[in-house]
């Protein structure tokens, strides 16, 4: 057949290189999707895409369910844990409204599942008791109601419709009796049941309202598929095999007024033999079957496709094509019995390389420097040569334009990169180098007249005149010559220039509006001339700018491509105006880029070719702007004043490798970042190092904002995709996890990320998903992760634990204290019941002995009086050293006002009876401070020692005692005024026992004369 | 009607009360009439003998069953006009301070002589009585502290008079009563007798809280 040969001639790879501009190819690139070990998915049937833009893939008998997200199939199973799918299998699925997926597996029942959740949310019942009806087909009308045929689960002669409101219970709407499975679908408000030969008509309510007879001639009619297309119009298709002759093969219109199914005859019938299901797509019609078959058919004007041939070149095993499914970026999905496959269409690059080394017009230097063009050709200028491409075909032919002039080492040689080997076309003659060149005779002509000159020239065409610039002019005069074209002569203008111009022109641009002719040099500004060649002004305040390319608009004012970017000269103005154009790489430094070809769309936009690929200007804005545009525009250097807007509207640049064109309106990639499909989270997993068991949280697209994290969950993971088809690995993800991460990940296709051991505390996870690493197209998903702290690590609890320990400290310490004191007051009470039990019973009984002996002297005589007087003043005296004794134990009698009133006694009782006078001098201190026991105790006995010693043996009247504390130090005087020392005759125990008594208590004891005798005791305390 | 100091006695150690009632029974101008051995047999005396009345009675602080100190009052309320003298064992302050504000008039050592015993009934028996320096500085401490913080400045007591304030002072620093009454150019029984009259003026402003208080310390 005559088209099958057109259509073979599309399939076969066509050299994008030579490619003629403007085609665009129907072919599609099969591609069979399977599991990243190479195996193939196994049967699948329906498809659905959820609002997160992920292919749901329904399968066959036990296969579970799987999903699709452009780079990774997962396949939901009922034995598998972490990815669990609760039923045996999906076969049919339809999406509610509400995001829930409509699934049936065969069996009696259909299920409301959650395709975030992953579980069954509800549970339609069917007909009958379980296992023994198998729901065989379903669909949803406008209204949400759930149809469904059902079927015996053996072989039965009957099918039950059910119709289901509000996803409650089913109830049987008809029996009908048939012998082949049915088919059921709703359009508008009526549904149609097949049944054998017939289709049952049904209200949305489940009335019966017609049975339609469908005939074809003889033949046997098997309907089999059903599509609605984009007229609503209703279509079913009968199912044919090859083998079955009988059989009939018809496609059948559904007539709205009549209610009829009748047969539609203007597609091909190579179309509709083996093919069962219909599937409408737009303009549309895709038909498919056993035995690979595959064939599209264009409902407007007929033509037929057939795609079977490269479906079967993907396996060697023989399966059929159940449905085709398109998604929301136009992609075509096929579910087959052995896998799924992709159609990606094959679409026309965006732009063309048009020529570069491999095209072998170059070996090294493959700079493109110039593009012009006439009705015929494009003409491209090289180093060494000039190539011709036809515009219509796309072959490429190279000029023979001599090349011999140029010598080796020569200025024309070595200045190549620096804008040099401009083309110009006048009628048919090209300027190149210093040859003009007949496209026609092809004759060249030396434009410098002189063949010795070889400098190359820089031309612009006026209608009559040609402008040339040559290279390196040699002097002043030189710099521009005019050349006529009609009398073939030149003449060297004499510009009135006051300083010595030693740079070539990269562009000349003669004004169309004014007497003006422009030149820009590489560091000497721009020079304007008039048309007759007389010098106007040199611009040129910066000398570090370099001036490339220029373009006019319709006012006049000048565009200027500049090292820094774009330049403006108004009109009648002489400061160039600079907008400097900043890129910002993905690291997120700025560097300014400089713009060598300039290329105008009218007055709105100048597309700019620069040192890194393609930018743009709008010059109404004034601002820059970076088109999203594909690969290697972005990456291409363009060549000084090498742009070219051709006529059929295409951009053309001439590169360090070759040219590139492309056209500007639609060059634009399509992004996959858009509003429509958010950035989704597929699966969240913590990992708790007690349990030692992963945990999935599983995530609802646009529920989970949070993830808490438990003390104990060591790291967490997190599956993240936008769903990208078409060109899954140039989808690139980054994330920044703030208060943890310094920057950005670096750029990855991998859609994962990982972090472990994160500290206790709150974060917030940034994750964005772009066209281009550098993310200038991307969106943005925020998440806050939560740490939580070990309740023993957080700083309430080391703040109770510190207060505890300060409490227990405390306790301890005020425990050890009490503990002291008691032991203390235990001594105390102690001291005090001895001394009471001294004074109590041993007092008592010596008073005794003291009053019956003194009684008893009072009756004697003589010596036996003195005896018993003597006896009474023993015991007397018993008593009195008893009771110092006690004195000094009772703990009650510790303090200094004590021993001073004890001593005060004890002065008055001795001294005071024998007539000596005595005075205590008591320093001015705090007599209720508390002295030490064992002080007291050998003070009051120096003390008494000395009053003694003076009542012995001194002949003094008068006594002073005095009595100081100061600062750390008690003092003690007993000072007399006799003559006599009043120490022991022995000079012995007395004095003795007071340095003794002194020493015990690390006292100072002195005895000494003046105006009388001075016992002097100084006590440290 | 004699001119007798009768002397009775309350003591509960045989030999004491029968030595100082031998002592006493030496005497002329003194005479022991009745000793008890407990404040409740002398009660009972009280009781029977109803023309009972001692000028002086020595009262055992130390006794057993009713002590001395609680006794005081329920005698002063049976024998008015008796002068009840503590016989101490030595000086316990706190309980002589206790029985001159319960209405004790004096207090006499048992460990001095018998015969100091015998001049010291007689002393008080004229009017007088004894103070050691220990009981001057409570008595002092107790009478101004007492009153109110003022007089903790003053170092004085508004309930003596400046006279008995002077000699007081002259107590705590413990001077002999010699001494006391050549400096203040009296008598020694006009010391004495001032004496006498400090202690009752103990009576007077005996507050049993405040005593209570103050012998606990916490009057200081």
């Amino acid at each position: 057949m005559n088209f099958r040969r057109l259509i073979f001639l599309f399939l076969i790879p066509l050299n994008t290189y030579c490619q003629p501009e403007g085609s665009t190819p129907a072919s599609y690139k099969f591609e069979n999707i399977s599991y990243p070990n190479g195996l193939s998915i196994g049967y699948t049937r329906e498809i659905i895409q959820d609002t997160t833009g992920l292919l749901w893939i329904t399968g066959g008998r036990g296969v579970g369910l799987h999903t699709f997200d452009g780079r990774n199939i997962q396949t939901y199973h009922k034995d598998n844990a972490t990815r669990h799918f609760p039923l045996n299998q999906s076969i049919h699925a339809r999406k509610l409204q509400d995001g829930n997926l409509l699934l049936s597996d065969w069996g009696n029942n259909l299920y409301l599942f959650n395709p975030y959740e992953k579980i069954i949310v509800d549970t339609i019942q069917g007909a009958g008791p379980e296992d023994k009806y198998e729901i065989y087909d379903i669909d949803i009308d406008p209204s949400g109601t759930i149809w469904a045929i059902t079927k015996p689960y053996k072989e039965g002669d009957f099918i039950y419709v059910l119709r289901s409101e509000n996803s409650k219970k089913f109830t049987v709407i008809q029996k009908i009796p048939v012998n082949n499975y049915g088919q059921i679908k709703a359009r508008d408000n009526t549904i149609f049941v097949t049944a054998d030969r017939s289709v049952y008509l049904f209200d949305a309510k489940g009335t019966f309202l017609k049975k339609c007879d469908l005939k074809d001639g003889n033949k046997v009619v098997s309907p089999y598929g059903f599509t609605i297309d984009q007229n609503n119009t209703l279509w079913l298709k009968s199912a044919h095999q090859e083998e079955e002759k009988a059989r009939s093969s018809a496609l059948f219109k559904y007539n709205d007024t009549l209610k009829e199914f009748e047969i539609f005859n203007q597609v091909e019938e190579t179309a509709l033999i083996n093919t069962e299901n219909i599937v409408s797509i737009g303009d549309d019609m895709w038909f498919m079957g056993v035995h690979e078959t595959l064939w599209k058919v264009n409902m407007k004007n007929f033509e037929v496709q057939d795609y079977s041939s490269n479906i079967r070149g993907l396996t060697d095993k023989s399966f059929y094509i159940l449905n085709i499914f398109k998604d929301h970026s136009e992609q075509l999905w096929l579910t087959t019995s052995m896998g799924l496959i992709k159609l990606g269409p094959q679409r026309a690059l965006s732009y063309n390389h048009v020529l570069d080394s491999k095209d072998g017009y170059c070996t090294e230097n493959c700079y493109v420097q110039s593009i012009t063009e006439n009705d015929q050709e494009m003409f491209f200028s090289y180093l060494y040569k000039v190539v011709a491409q036809n515009k219509k075909t796309g072959l490429t032919r190279e000029l023979d334009i001599p090349l011999g002039k140029i010598k080796k080492g020569s200025p024309q040689e070595s200045i190549w990169d620096e804008g040099s080997h401009k083309l110009s076309l006048v009628g048919d003659k090209l300027i190149w180098m210093d040859q003009l060149y007949d496209l026609n005779t092809r004759e060249c002509l030396d434009v410098l007249k002189d063949q010795n000159d070889t400098r190359t020239v820089n031309g612009v065409v006026n209608s009559d005149k040609l402008w040339i610039a040559p290279y390196y002019p040699r002097n002043i005069n030189e710099l521009l010559y005019v050349y006529d074209l009609k009398s073939g002569s030149k003449k060297a203008l004499s510009p009135d220039l006051e300083f010595y111009l030693d740079d070539f022109p990269f562009k000349i641009l003669e004004s169309k509006i004014q007497n003006k002719v422009w030149l820009t040099t590489k560091s000497q500004g721009i020079l304007s001339f008039t048309k007759q060649g007389k010098f106007i002004e040199r611009i040129h305040e910066d000398s570090s700018k370099e001036y490339y390319d220029l373009f006019e608009d319709a006012s006049g004012t000048l565009w200027i491509s500049t090292s820094t970017g774009i330049g403006r000269l108004k009109r009648n103005i002489s400061e160039v105006e600079h907008f400097n154009l900043e890129i910002k790489n993905y690291q997120g430094r700025k560097k300014i880029e400089g713009i060598y070809s300039i290329v105008a769309i009218e007055d709105k936009q100048l597309w700019l070719g620069g040192q890194n690929g393609v930018h743009r200007f709008n010059l109404q804005s004034l601002t820059f702007d970076s088109p999203n545009i594909p690969g290697y525009l972005k990456e291409m250097e363009c060549m000084i004043a090498a742009g070219r807007l051709s006529e059929n509207g295409r951009i053309y640049f001439g590169t360090k490798n070759g040219v590139v064109s492309f056209d500007p309106n639609t060059i634009e990639k399509r992004t996959n970042v858009n509003n429509k499909l958010p950035l989704a989270f597929r699966q969240i997993t913590t990992y708790n190092k007690k349990a030692k068991e992963e945990k999935v949280v599983l995530a609802s697209v646009n529920n989970i904002e949070t993830i808490v994290l438990q003390p104990d969950d060591i790291w967490f993971s997190i599956d993240f995709f936008l769903p990208n088809f078409e060109n899954p690995d140039k989808t690139f993800y980054s994330y920044k996890m703030e208060g943890f991460d310094s920057d950005w990940s670096l750029p990855s296709v991998d859609n994962m990320l990982k972090y472990t051991n994160l500290k206790p505390g709150d974060y917030e996870l940034y994750i964005r998903a772009g066209d281009d690493p550098e993310f200038l197209n991307s969106i943005e998903r925020k998440l806050r992760v939560e740490v939580k702290e070990a309740w023993y690590k957080t700083s309430w609890f080391y703040l109770i634990c510190i207060l505890g320990l300060v409490a227990g400290v405390f306790s301890l310490m005020r425990y050890r204290y009490e503990r002291k004191l008691q032991e203390r007051l235990a001594i105390e009470k102690l001291r005090t019941k001895i001394s009471s039990d001294l004074h109590d019973d041993v007092g008592t009984i010596l008073t005794g002995i003291s009053m019956q002996s003194e009684v008893l002297s009072y009756t004697q005589e003589g010596k036996e009086k003195k005896a018993l007087t003597e006896l009474s003043h023993m015991s007397r005296d018993a008593i009195e050293r008893m009771r110092d004794i006690v004195w000094a134990l009772d703990s009650r009698k510790d303090k200094y006002e004590n021993l001073l009133d004890r001593m005060k006694v004890f002065a008055r009782n001795n001294l005071s009876n024998r007539n000596i006078s005595h005075a205590f001098e008591i320093g001015n201190f705090k007599a209720d401070g508390f002295i030490n026991p064992n002080i007291r105790q050998q003070l009051y006995l120096i003390f008494k020692e000395a009053i003694v010693n003076i009542l012995k043996h001194s002949d003094a009247n008068n006594v002073t005692i005095s009595f100081d504390k100061k600062q750390n130090q008690l003092t003690m005087t007993i000072q007399d005024d006799g003559s006599h020392k009043p120490v022991e005759k022995s000079e012995g125990l007395g004095l003795m026992n007071m340095e003794k008594r002194s020493k015990d208590i690390n006292g100072k004891f002195n005895m000494y004369y003046e105006n009388g005798y001075i016992v002097e005791l100084i006590v440290p305390i | 009607m004699s001119n007798k100091i009768i002397v009775g006695m309350v003591e509960d150690n045989k030999v004491i009360r029968e030595n100082v009632a031998k002592y006493i029974g030496f005497s002329e101008d003194v005479e022991m009439t009745h000793q008890a051995g407990s404040v409740e047999s002398l009660l009972e005396y009280i009781d029977v003998h109803q023309d009972y009345k001692p000028h002086i009675l020595l009262l055992d602080i130390g006794l057993p069953g009713m002590s001395g100190l609680e006794g005081i009052s329920i005698i002063k309320s049976k024998l008015p006009d008796t002068d009840i003298v503590m016989l101490t064992t030595f000086e316990e302050e706190e309980k002589i301070l206790n029985a001159l504000c319960s209405g004790a008039s004096a207090y006499i050592s048992k460990k001095t002589s018998l015969k100091s015993i015998l001049d010291g009934i007689r002393i008080v028996y004229n009017g007088g009585s004894y103070m050691s320096p220990e009981i001057a500085r409570e008595i002092f401490s107790y009478l101004v502290r007492s009153n109110s913080p003022q007089e903790v400045v003053n170092q004085k007591s508004t309930v003596l008079t400046d006279r008995q304030n002077e000699i007081l002072e002259k107590l705590v620093e413990g001077k002999p009563y010699r001494k006391i009454a050549e400096d203040l150019f009296i008598s020694v029984e006009t010391v004495r007798t001032h004496i006498k009259k400090i202690y009752k003026t103990l009576h007077v402003n005996n507050k049993a809280e405040a005593i209570s208080m103050y012998l606990k310390g916490e009057l200081k």
